[in-house]
């Protein structure tokens, strides 16, 4: 089994390969599971890329722990949308040995239609499919579409999510594996001085058609460290008697960073003087 | 896990009602206005300015919380004794507590600024992307690493770069100050609130000011010292205000005159991007428009200054044009030739903000 030093150790790694990158302030940038499930309605910049190198400790009722560390990589391919792809590896230490692997792949897109009017929230839609690849990444194929909406009220921004699966019963993965549905609303509020945003949500989710529905509340926190990088943080806990983990723990590090080859072609344009 | 039995009825009840929930959001919400965020010019000159004069570039980060809470009161106090009250407040809170103690970090505008923001988006978004332009400008002239030669060429191509984005840049064709000064709604800002006014005129000094020292010091040492004088010019400025303040909006070319010789396109878009500030400031305060049609006047006249065909300045016009407004001293004094004076002293009493 693993131990939870181990696995500080294997978080530090993880930070310290992402730091390598370039990225912009984005602290604001709420991504799914940084630190909370429900995100907000924005993509990633165009031609941006965010590297996320997350950990998350997971306590299950039955005693099993799950050590997931789950590579993203998002991009913003075309204006106002973003393509990801997620890699997770994971650890499951229950009784027995501890199994080691990759936990599926995910490929995402995320499509925003517009930032918030007078009227209307921000209103995005991502459509994610979850495909079974490693050891630990079950044996279904299985998708999802995704409603998001992000409305401000001050320096606070209340996000709601909405998520329906798609796709056969079967073994799902171990880590994002897709869920039947979930719903939920997360409130955050920034602290503009220190560059932090604090986090708390609640959400229900159900895994498969044959499990109950699970009801989680999370609280957690996004902060600039640097003007290229940020650090989460999160805690969550199922609600219900037996249902969902006992806790979970998440800690990540986010960069974006550009690449200029994949920039624009660009002319001169004249300017100084009358162009007439 | 505890388990149910089959429900299938049920995920089809939530697949309904999340379809539901696309059909009738993603229709209208098309026809509104898009987030349109692009990413900066990437390059390992990027935040040295950060590195090498913190001092400098966190205060650009109070700016922008000063040119976001001036919009937002401005916008949702209508009442002109509340919106008096609440500037005098922002303004204590600026110059006693936030300059003095600026944000490591860049000011997230949206948070400060929601009702805004949301009322003009388009403007909000143009005025970050020649923001954006004017930090990485400070980022080449404060990398060490590169030559003169290598500097220029850089800003060069972060202003093609700038301009790439054709909905969000400012023309760098210099636009006619009537645009500014001679509008039914122009000068309200100013009349009726003199101090903030005054001190966004100091920013706009700094801001094209601390290009100089940049151009001008002959070696790190001198660039460095440059820019603490210009520092201290600015905290002199907050002095007795607004008497120590700029008396007319500083322009580019007068107050960064080197700067404007080596890229006269980024020197007409700043000045384009400061009279736009103005101009905005004037129609949130004017009674003359009503707040039914602000967002249409501030779009209209952003529309005017991304058109570098007509209502325009010859080169020639526009260098002369700080002249005809009163000179340099006039404009804040220059951002060279300074020798340093002071650096601002700890406030006496800290200004909670409200």
């Amino acid at each position: 089994m693993l131990t939870l030093r181990r696995a500080a150790g294997a978080a530090a790694l993880a930070a310290a390969l992402a730091s390598a990158a370039h990225a912009q302030i984005d602290y604001r940038n709420l991504d799914d599971d940084r630190p909370t499930r429900v995100e907000d309605a924005y993509p990633v910049e165009r031609y941006a890329f965010e590297a996320i190198a997350p950990y998350r400790l997971e306590r299950e009722r039955d005693g099993t722990t799950l050590h997931a560390f789950i590579w993203e990589l998002a991009w913003g391919a075309v204006r106002n949308g973003q393509l990801g792809l997620k890699l997770p590896v994971a650890a499951v230490a229950g009784t027995g040995a501890t199994r080691w692997g990759l936990s599926g792949a995910r490929l995402f897109a995320l499509y925003n239609f517009n930032t918030e009017s007078p009227v209307l929230p921000a209103l995005s839609l991502r459509a994610d499919i979850a495909m079974p690849a490693g050891s630990l990444g079950g044996d279904v194929t299985r998708g999802s579409l995704k409603v998001l909406a992000t409305r401000s009220f001050g320096r606070n921004r209340l996000h709601l999510n909405g998520e329906i699966g798609f796709g056969s019963e079967g073994a799902v993965a171990a880590v994002e594996g897709a869920s039947r549905w979930w719903y939920g609303a997360a409130l955050d509020r920034t602290l503009f001085r220190h560059s932090t945003l604090v986090i708390a949500e609640v959400y229900a989710v159900r895994p498969r058609l044959s499990e109950a529905t699970e009801i989680h509340a999370s609280l957690g926190f996004r902060r600039q460290v640097s003007p290229t990088l940020v650090i989460d943080a999160g805690l969550s806990r199922g609600l219900r008697r037996d249902l969902g983990p006992e806790i979970e723990f998440t800690l990540g590090f986010s960069h974006a960073l550009g690449i200029a080859a994949l920039m624009p072609r660009l002319e001169r344009a004249a300017g100084g003087g009358n162009e007439n | 896990m505890r388990t149910r039995g089959h429900t299938g009825a049920e995920a089809r009840k939530h697949r309904t009602l999340v379809l539901l929930a696309l059909l009738s959001v993603a229709a209208p919400a098309q026809a509104q206005e898009r987030r349109d965020e692009q990413f900066y010019y990437p390059g390992s000159f990027n935040w040295t300015f950060l590195r090498v004069y913190p001092e400098a570039a966190r205060l650009f980060n109070a700016f922008d919380y000063g040119h976001a809470v001036l919009y937002e009161r401005l916008y949702t106090l209508p009442d002109s004794a509340r919106q008096a009250r609440a500037l005098d407040r922002e303004y204590q809170f600026l110059t006693r507590d936030l300059l003095v103690r600026p944000p490591r970090f860049a000011v997230a505008e949206e948070a400060i600024e929601p009702t805004y923001a949301r009322l003009a988006w388009r403007a909000k978004m143009m005025f970050d992307w020649a923001h954006i332009l004017h930090r990485q400008i400070y980022d080449v002239y404060a990398d060490e690493r590169l030559g003169d030669s290598a500097k220029i060429e850089l800003v060069e191509r972060l202003t093609d770069y700038y301009l790439s984005n054709r909905r969000l840049a400012f023309t760098p064709v210099p636009k006619s100050m009537a645009l500014m000064d001679e509008q039914y709604y122009s000068q309200v800002f100013r009349r009726r609130h003199p101090r903030f006014n005054g001190l966004i005129w100091a920013y706009h000094w700094l801001q094209v000011g601390l290009y100089e020292p940049l151009i001008a010091g002959r070696s790190a040492d001198e660039r460095k010292a440059g820019v603490s004088a210009a520092l201290a010019r600015f905290w002199d400025m907050l002095r007795e205000a607004p008497a120590n303040m700029p008396q007319v909006m500083p322009m580019t070319a007068t107050v960064a005159p080197l700067f404007t010789a080596r890229h006269p396109r980024a020197a007409a878009i700043f000045d384009n991007l400061h009279m736009m500030h103005d101009i905005i400031s004037d129609i949130l305060a004017a009674d003359t428009v009503p707040p039914a049609r602000k967002r249409e006047v501030i779009f209209a006249a952003l529309d005017e200054f991304q058109d570098g065909t007509r209502n325009v300045m010859s080169h020639e016009e526009w260098l002369e044009m700080g002249h005809h407004m009163g000179g340099i001293e006039a404009m804040g004094g220059p951002a060279t030739g300074l020798l340093p004076r002071r650096q601002p002293a700890a406030p006496a009493q800290q200004h909670r903000h409200p």
